[in-house]
């Protein structure tokens, strides 16, 4: 019988195939095998959608695993040091009366305090707000501490999971709803938005009514007098001062207000992101690469992914080429020629076997492969752990 | 002195697919092995995807997974001047960059970041053929004779030779590959006839008719067709396979999948050859190229018989035996003349080509020597002459013609013939000139060389300006040009006034395109990248040395630890894991793999500390069970 973390995986790999009955059944029967197994747990209520404050846990690294230093996500959000943000957030959550939705619009959705870079004002807005420190890099534990969701209103804390030795000091929940309370009238889904960024396909998804009421939901207002100037141009201050709407263009020396405050829908890139991280620390490179691949071919940008991208291709090089063993040793065919016809294999497989002569080293078919490194090693590695090539 | 004793010379055929080292040794020619057993070296270059630097077989074997990172033919572009009709030409069918130098006179081929001379590219094939033979003596080798086509001019030469300098070579002499083949197969003999030596290559067909007397080799004509070689018979094996293949599975196409191509290629060639001695081959070529949509790789399986590669080559062959028709009509030679026909080049080895050859002149063409190495055999012969010339024995004499017409622009435009083509060299020939408009006063003598009628379609090969010429009516002042070739190939162009004697002359000197300043700093380089070959040789022997002392100690401390861990309940594998240890630092010594020594070095000296704690008497590492 596969362990339960062996299923949770496979119930990943089969969510980000858009298998979801399939991924279900996965994290069912972990937790069937470990009743008390968090991870499975907080994925069910993921993907039921019933957010029940149950965080999506981060799983702590497995022996040997190394974090990648280098991911440097600039966009993302790493909880930064307590102090700061005490110091910082009161700033942020004290203006909304600055924002262009009415009242009633109080943005419905709050990100917890460790996501707020991603819906924080931008640094032209208005100059009473502090910015935002700068986002320090995220290591390894800033991204084990990230994964801990911050807790609802009303929603009692969940224990927090092992994160990495060197994390940074957990936070004390009830500290941080303090903080979050003036914009948090609405429980923060399970898992949260960025702070975890494992929301499933199936979780709650936002509604028109999460997000601030628009102005235009309040019927129509009158029409605007446009004024042309003898040069011809637009006034919009003059369209300023004769509509009801509240203007989209501040007025010269007031602060420029932050966007409005909108639930961003968590994305798949979201998911597989996290999903990337956790595999990561499970030292399931491959299918942390599978899903970091998947996210770049939607953002090839993506800061993070790629150095995820880069950190899981190094390892998975180094871990093929340990079954190579020397790269000057010199790769021969352990099968006779006219059992090739009976393998299994791809048209790559198929052309790096028909270079193995006897002749050429490991690095040599490295270079002759015309293929990336890391296909390279691992056609070669699973050639010869097959027994249809030996050195 | 001994042989032994001598330092070692080599003959080179620098050819455009594939060359050739060779040697002479107790007197007896031979061809020397490359460190991988191979006899022929691909005149490839690469920069492969990976970053490195491949030269040879290696490079030949990705040439199409990296087209245009990998050179071939580059000896279709040494000595070529940018902008003229041969690069022009070449630059249409090369999947690699061509660039101007920085002069905007010579060709460089880019690869990667860098742009290389030409003779950059043909150093690095020379450079492994040295080490070749470095690796076969035992010992440097810094002596060579190099082949070059008989129609080489004298740019193209001097190209050579600076190819040969950058490879850290004295070219002693750089010869015809037509008098080179002779050579190897007068050596020893003494042959007076009029011989045909027909060579086709990889990539080009040369006709070379040699009057070949006591030590004497006369080439008395030269032709050929530098687009037909054997890439072309491989070509047509692969059009075949993959008509048949589309047929066969659903239209797919695999000249559109680089991988299917690249192997299709080497599959292409290998038949070929082989069916130079079987009647039938079959082509197997499992998962060549993905099925589609998720559907398994396809499989390619055919047979190809000889009769169907005659069929789909024939018309090359034909075209051969035109271009050897017209050589031998342009030099008044006839085929039953010919006392010897000598094949050169694979492509000879095919029976179709036997044949016609001996259909055409009416005799059996030698087969003495192997036609891929018999060039380089020549060459050794030489170059064993020219380092070591016997007592007693007089020194082979090799005479060349010019393998191009000489001559001046004149009005119109045209092209005057001064030297014809097949002039053996020395020679020298002059012709008389008038001036074409009253009271001019001076002459522009522009030197071409080429068969075009039209001075614009041949290649310059350097100018002058005679001036001072008395004031006259047009047609009045005659101006005498002399044209003279030295044994060297140097070509020298004089103008004279009759009347006042006034006088103006060029040598015309070859470059290869690199300037001296240039030449002088690639060789610094590499003398830079020898010393840190050499200190990188130094570290490596030095971590050696450490390493194996490291290991010694370890393996003396064996019995005491395998004492200590028999009373212990832990750390039963801990000799085991020592020795695999040593084994990988072994193998990585052997390899001379310095990464994967750097990787277990620090093993190495973990294990030892442990090894001298545990000796002592200390605990054994705990079981992480």
């Amino acid at each position: 019988m596969r362990p339960a973390s062996q299923l949770i995986e496979q119930g990943i790999k089969s969510y980000t195939r858009g298998q979801l009955g399939e991924a279900e059944r996965y994290w069912r029967e972990a937790l069937a095998l470990e009743p008390l197994n968090d991870r499975a747990r907080a994925y069910l209520d993921l993907l039921q959608g019933a957010p029940r404050g149950t965080p999506a846990p981060a799983a702590p690294p497995p022996q040997g695993a190394q974090p990648p230093p280098e991911v440097q996500p600039p966009q993302r959000a790493a909880p930064p040091q307590p102090a700061t943000l005490q110091q910082a957030a009161p700033q942020y959550v004290a203006p909304p009366l600055q924002y262009a939705a009415p009242p009633q619009a109080t943005p419905q959705y709050a990100a917890p305090p460790q996501a707020t870079p991603q819906y924080a004002a931008p640094p032209q807005a208005a100059p009473q707000y502090a910015p935002l420190p700068p986002e320090p890099p995220p290591t390894y534990a800033t991204l084990g501490a990230a994964a801990t969701p911050v807790p609802a209103a009303g929603v009692q804390a969940p224990e927090a999971p092992a994160a990495a030795p060197d994390a940074a000091p957990q936070r004390t929940p009830h500290r941080d709803l303090e903080l979050a309370d003036p914009l948090v009238p609405l429980p923060a889904p399970a898992g949260g938005a960025r702070a975890t960024g494992l929301l499933a396909e199936g979780a709650r998804r936002s509604t028109l009514t999460d997000y601030a009421p628009s102005p235009w939901d309040q019927g129509p207002a009158e029409q605007g007098a446009i004024v042309l100037e003898g040069e011809g141009g637009l006034d919009l201050a003059s369209i300023d001062e004769k509509s009801d709407l509240t203007p989209l263009v501040p007025d010269m020396g007031q602060p420029t207000p932050p966007p409005p405050l909108l639930r961003k829908p968590i994305s798949d890139v979201e998911v597989w992101m996290q999903g990337a991280r956790e595999l990561h620390a499970l030292g399931d490179f491959s299918g942390s690469l599978e899903m970091i691949e998947k996210i770049l071919k939607l953002d090839p940008s993506h800061a993070e992914a790629r150095a995820y991208l880069a950190q899981n291709e190094a390892t998975l090089i180094a871990m093929y080429e340990s079954k190579l063993g020397t790269r000057s040793n010199i790769p021969r065919l352990a099968i006779k020629p006219e059992e090739v016809l009976w393998l299994n294999l791809d048209h790559r497989a198929g052309f790096l076997l028909a270079q193995i002569d006897g002749l050429v080293n490991y690095e040599d078919l490295f270079a002759l492969s015309g293929l990336p490194r890391l296909d390279t090693a691992r056609i070669l590695a699973t050639l010869l752990q097959e027994g249809v090539i030996v050195s | 002195m001994s042989e032994l004793d001598l330092e070692p010379v080599i003959g080179i055929d620098l050819g455009t697919t594939n060359s050739v080292v060779a040697t002479v040794i107790d007197g007896v020619p031979r061809v020397i092995q490359g460190r991988s057993g191979q006899l022929l070296t691909p005149s490839v270059v690469a920069l492969a995807k990976n970053g490195k630097r491949l030269v040879g077989q290696i490079a030949k074997r990705q040439a199409i997974t990296n087209a245009e990172n990998t050179v071939h033919a580059a000896k279709r572009l040494i000595g070529r001047r940018w902008g003229s009709k041969e690069v022009e030409d070449a630059a249409r069918i090369l999947p690699y960059q061509l660039v101007a130098g920085p002069e905007g006179h010579d060709v460089r081929i880019r690869l990667g970041e860098r742009a290389y001379a030409v003779p950059e590219i043909s150093a690095m094939v020379l450079s492994e053929l040295k080490a070749d033979a470095e690796a076969f003596f035992g010992r440097r080798v810094s002596k060579a004779v190099v082949t070059v086509p008989a129609y080489f001019n004298d740019g193209q030469r001097h190209a050579t030779k600076d190819a040969g300098r950058i490879a850290g070579l004295e070219v002693l002499r750089i010869i015809n590959e037509p008098t080179s083949a002779a050579l190897a197969y007068g050596f020893a003999k003494q042959m007076e006839k009029k011989v045909v030596v027909f060579d086709l290559g990889g990539g080009t067909f040369d006709i070379s008719v040699l009057d070949i007397g006591k030590s004497v080799y006369d080439v008395v004509a030269v032709g050929g067709d530098t687009y037909l070689g054997g890439e072309d018979f491989d070509r047509r094996v692969m059009d075949w396979i993959v008509f048949a293949f589309a047929k066969e599975n659903a239209g797919i196409d695999l000249r559109s999948d680089k991988m299917a191509l690249q192997r299709l290629k080497d599959a292409a060639e290998k038949a070929k050859i082989e069916l130079s001695s079987s009647p039938a081959t079959s082509i197997s070529l499992p998962f060549l190229v993905g099925g589609g949509e998720g559907r398994p790789a396809l499989h390619l399986e055919k047979q190809l018989t000889r009769e169907k590669l005659e069929e789909l080559t024939g018309d090359l062959v034909d075209r051969c035996i035109r271009v050897v028709e017209r050589t031998l009509r342009d030099a008044g030679v006839r085929a039953r003349d010919v006392g010897d026909v000598i094949l050169v080049g694979g492509m000879t080895r095919m029976p179709r080509v036997q044949r016609a050859v001996r259909e055409f002149f009416g005799r059996e063409p030698s087969r003495g020597v192997h036609p891929e190495e018999v060039v380089a055999l020549g060459a050794a012969i030489q170059a064993q002459n020219l380092a070591y010339p016997a007592k007693g024995q007089s020194e082979v004499l090799l005479l060349d013609v010019t393998p191009h017409n000489l001559g001046i622009l004149v009005v119109g435009g045209y092209f005057e013939t001064i030297i014809p083509k097949n002039t053996t060299v020395p020679t020298s020939a002059n012709r008389i000139f008038t001036t074409v408009q009253d009271n001019q006063t001076a002459v522009r003598i522009a030197v071409l060389q080429g068969e075009s009628e039209r001075a614009t379609d041949n290649e310059l090969l350097g100018e002058f300006v005679l001036d001072g010429l008395r004031a006259a009516r047009r047609g009045e002042v005659e101006v005498e040009v002399q044209f003279d070739i030295s044994a060297d190939g140097i070509v020298g162009v004089s103008a004279r006034d009759l009347q006042t004697g006034q006088r103006q002359s060029i040598t015309v000197t070859a470059t290869s395109g690199l300037t001296e300043e240039e030449l002088r700093h690639i060789l610094e380089e590499n003398v830079d990248e020898a010393l840190e070959r050499k200190q990188a040789q130094s570290d490596f022997e030095r971590r050696r040395e450490a390493a194996e002392a490291v290991m010694r100690e370890i393996e003396g401390l064996v019995p005491a630890v395998s004492d200590a861990l028999a009373r212990s309940r832990f750390g039963k594998d801990a000799v085991q894991k020592a020795v695999g240890v040593i084994q990988r630092v072994r193998q990585a010594l052997a390899a001379r793999d310095v990464q994967s020594l750097e990787a277990n070095e620090e093993q190495l000296d973990r294990t030892l500390q442990l090894f001298k704690s545990l000796a002592a008497g200390g605990r054994p590492p705990e079981d992480p069970r």
